[in-house]
């Protein structure tokens, strides 16, 4: 077994604790133009992340250096042993304060992943053609992956999931074709419906406009930006932010304007990121970190928690935003500019400023509503005001609303 | 120094040669690829942080023909490969009822071929005391230089590339070595964050630590002169764009529009333009991983096609695309040597490598004289192209106002820079005479597939809208 022959090579002078995380991934993957099959292909690959640690004193103090580094299977004993040798001797060299690795035993404890369907059904169902729009191409991929993590204080834990991840650009004709592009991320199939929103809005871009220019309306973010507006917020509250003081936020304090709650969680149902252990080995846990807009837990994994001096809630696997009380048709009443899709939106975590070109949306100027497309938005959500819409949405490993109303942000529009 | 092929894989190529020898007995094309990329990544900001480099592979990747290409990638080889191929890629390939997209064969002619890379100081020749010696000198020079420094990264990163390609005619074998290095200085004041950076890269060993020392005081004083930025009023304005602003401009325009996997799915608008104008007569493009010496410079990509030079734009013509090997066949056309893999364990596509304009014969100074109101951009954060509609975004770190042909004291950040394509291209009036590349960022297909590229060019003026 090869952890066992690692950490046999790990118990020597010069280390004084060890963790080793092995990744297995199988994976089958499928490649479609329009509905032909373009490639298939498969996977097997096996990694051993490992971290010595090494602590020394100076001056008093006890500090803990480190090094990471990847074993490969075939790696022989003697390769092995040469590279833990150079990472002995460059730990010697990081000088960060002493922390401990995980020390809470758990019983090997070995979870099974419910099967999801299988890829040759998923595909068999998906929806390649429907009235006016199809779908340019599409890819599938189907892993299995298996964790153990081990280490030298007899932590022995496991995860096994599965991560489905589905890729397709949506196509229709109007004047000139437009496109979509889309992701889904699940450990089991896509929901349908999921799908067919997409094919409906490829539709819409069919017959969008040029956004116009128009100023102080709200703008509602729908759809996979969400999760990442709510970067801002989660990042802030990141043991591994305030520890490197890129937030200043305390417990007990309000954070940004809008109303929300939001919960780290590592068991969201349908998400591929939901997880028993994270790499440290370390049992995540569910926490309340923000309530009505105030801070009430930092999360941390076990090093940033015990440099901070609080529970630590393990590496960060999904986020989740209690859903609000409006519902999302209630935003659209009056002037409103709606996005559904942007070429990339982004939310800079450290400064709060966010923004994206609109690939599509639907401006209400309070008595018609038209599908546009072009310029873009931005702002800075420490500057906004938001409310959450009712309906709620899993996207990637964020779990919340599938509307956010956000008003001060600003719009690029044309003349 | 010369950069030497990895025993590993020299170690695995008669094992690899028997594997496509079994199995060339049943199919008419097959090929692997052997990879092992190793590198390491030194931080030092509050803490200090030594890892791998999220570049490193080691593994294969087998190429068969069946009518069409199936691959199956492995990392460890044993007496099952050619089982486990047959297991799950060709017998769920046999079970697929539908359409399948047809190709031909690949036919090759003999090929053989070393590359080794040339370096001044080869990076494992210092050792990681010193690479952290002179990285946390960075950061207390930069906290000794400023009040409001609220955190300093210093990043070293070394990759050193082994690769193998072998089929029935070719056997390509390459070495190389490059480095990257990255500032970045965050400020705080009140409430207000802001942050600037500083980035290295090339073909170079770990002389690039010496390169990266002179940036400090740079990157601290402009993160600083950021605090009291404000945001701009969007609307369409003149602009200069920095070379590093100009090389995602290419990069993004027609680097991913000319991609020719896109040509095969019918994505890229850029077939209906092939010999037609797309931007100012001033603009020349180039792609290719022997166009310049940057991060993503090749002997032979991950199809075992050899890099070239492709120009994309000459004089404002849309001239042609880059392609991977399996789109050239589909499309009748050469391939590129742009055919790459994100690492052994993923796809080939068409991939950029290093992209740029070429410079012209304008003077700086005179192109921002010429400007009666309008921005200096510079410093790119991220970039998003939309190859079938041509809609192009740009995160842009911060522009400086000019106004009646000088630059004011007036600071803009963030600016999203947003537009159509050809009348972004087309509004070039004026490029300068400098070139410069830069290989810090990392290049995806969608939201996925990371390859190392880099992009550059002129100083080049333009009319965008900014938001």
């Amino acid at each position: 077994m090869m952890v066992e022959l690692i950490a046999e090579l790990l118990n020597r002078d010069g280390i004084d604790d060890w963790k080793i995380l092995e990744r297995k991934v199988e994976g089958e993957e499928f490649f479609f133009v329009k509905d032909s099959l373009d490639m298939n292909r498969a996977k097997r690959t096996r990694k051993f992340f490992v971290t010595i640690y090494h602590d020394f004193e100076r001056e008093g103090k006890l500090y803990r250096g480190s090094s990471d580094f990847t074993i490969y299977p075939g790696m022989k004993r003697e390769e092995i042993k040469s590279l833990i040798e150079d990472n002995i001797f460059s730990s010697k060299f990081v000088e960060n304060l002493y922390y401990p690795v995980v020390n809470e035993k758990h019983t090997i404890s070995r979870t099974v992943p419910l099967d999801p369907e299988s890829l040759d059904r998923i595909i068999h169902d998906f929806p390649f053609k429907s009235k006016d729009v199809w779908v340019n191409s599409s890819e599938f991929f189907l892993n299995r992956v298996e964790e153990r993590i081990v280490n030298s204080k007899g932590v022995d834990v496991s995860n096994a999931f599965y991560r489905l991840y589905v890729e397709m650009i949506t196509t229709a004709k109007s004047k000139e074709e437009v496109e979509l592009y889309w992701s889904f991320e699940r450990s089991y199939p896509v929901v349908r419906m999921e799908i067919e929103e997409a094919i409906m809005a490829t539709r819409e871009r069919a017959k969008a406009i040029f956004t116009p220019e128009v100023k102080d309306i709200p703008v509602i973010l729908s759809g996979e930006s969400v999760g990442e507006f709510f970067k801002y917020p989660l990042y802030k509250t990141s043991g591994l932010y305030i520890y490197e003081h890129l937030s200043n936020v305390k417990k007990g304090e309000r954070i940004l304007n809008g109303d929300f709650t939001m919960w780290i969680d590592p068991h969201v149902e349908g998400s591929a990121y939901s997880l028993n252990y994270d790499e440290d080995g370390f049992l995540c846990k569910k926490v309340k970190v923000i309530e009505d807009s105030k801070v009430m837990n930092i999360w941390a994994d076990v090093r940033y928690a015990y440099y901070l001096g609080i529970e630590p809630t393990g590496h960060l696997t999904n986020f989740v935003v209690e859903s609000g009380k409006e519902s999302e048709s209630s935003f659209e009443d009056g002037k409103y500019l709606k996005v559904l899709s942007f070429s990339d939106f982004q939310m800079d975590p450290v400064t709060g400023d966010f923004g994206g070109e609109i690939r599509l949306g639907w401006y209400s100027d309070g008595r018609k509503k038209v599908a546009v497309t072009g310029g873009s938005i931005s702002g800075n959500i420490t500057k906004c005001d938001f409310a959450l819409s009712a309906e709620s949405q899993l996207t990637g490993n964020f779990k919340g609303p599938k509307s956010v109303r956000i008003t001060g942000a600003q719009i690029g529009g044309k003349m | 120094m010369k950069v030497k092929l990895s025993e590993f894989l020299e170690e695995k190529i008669p094992i690899l040669e028997e594997i496509i020898e079994k199995l060339s007995q049943k199919y008419r094309y097959v090929s692997i690829l052997g990879s092992d990329v190793r590198g390491k990544r030194y931080l030092v900001t509050e803490d200090i942080k030594i890892s791998d480099s999220n570049w490193n592979e080691r593994g294969f990747v087998v190429r068969i023909y069946d009518g069409l290409y199936l691959e199956y990638s492995f990392d460890e080889i044993d007496d099952s490969i050619v089982d486990s191929l047959n297991e799950k890629v060709i017998k769920e390939f046999e079970r697929f009822e539908g359409p399948v997209l047809e190709c031909p064969l690949i036919e090759e002619e003999k090929e053989e071929g070393v590359f080794e890379g040339e370096v001044e100081i080869l990076p494992e020749t210092v050792d990681a005391g010193k690479k952290i010696k002179m990285l946390s000198s960075m950061r207390d020079h930069a906290y000794s230089i400023s009040e409001s420094l609220a955190n300093f990264w210093a990043i070293y990163e070394e990759v050193n590339v082994s690769k193998v390609f072998l089929s029935g005619k070719k056997h390509l074998n390459q070495s190389y070595v490059w480095t990257q290095g990255y500032l970045q200085a965050i400020v705080r004041k009140d409430e207000k964050t802001k942050y600037s950076y500083e980035g290295y890269s090339g073909m170079k060993g770990a002389e690039i630590l010496e390169e990266m020392v002179s940036g400090v005081d740079k990157v601290v004083k402009e993160a600083e002169s950021l605090i009291d930025s404000t945001r701009i009023e969007p609307g369409e304005y003149d602009v200069i764009c920095s070379p590093d602003v100009a090389g995602v401009i290419a990069h993004e325009a027609f680097g991913h529009g000319v991609e020719m996997d896109m040509f095969v799915k019918g994505r890229a608008k850029a077939v209906e333009y092939l010999g037609r104008e797309v931007a100012s007569k001033l603009v020349t493009m180039h792609d290719g991983a022997r166009a310049a010496k940057q991060v993503a410079s090749y002997f032979f990509d991950d199809e075992g096609v050899i890099g070239k030079d492709t120009i994309i734009i000459d004089k404002g013509i849309l001239k042609g695309g880059i392609s991977d090997l399996i789109s050239s066949l589909r499309l009748g056309t050469k391939p590129t040597g742009n055919g790459r893999r994100e690492s052994f364990e993923r796809k080939a596509y068409s991939r950029m490598t290093n992209t740029f304009f070429e410079p012209g014969n304008d003077k700086l100074d005179d192109m921002i004289s010429s400007i009666k109101h309008g921005y200096f951009l510079e410093k790119v954060s991220s970039g998003m192209e939309d190859p079938k509609n041509w809609g192009i975004q740009c995160w842009i770190l911060y522009g400086r106002e000019i106004k009646d042909g000088r630059l004011t004291d007036r600071i803009v950040s963030p600016i999203l820079m947003t537009g159509y394509v050809p009348d972004l291209l087309k509004s070039i009036s004026m490029v300068s005479e400098d070139l410069e590349l830069s290989g810090v960022g990392a290049c995806g297909k969608g939201h996925k597939e990371f390859v190392k590229v880099s992009s550059g060019g002129p100083y080049i003026k333009a009319r965008a809208r900014l938001g």
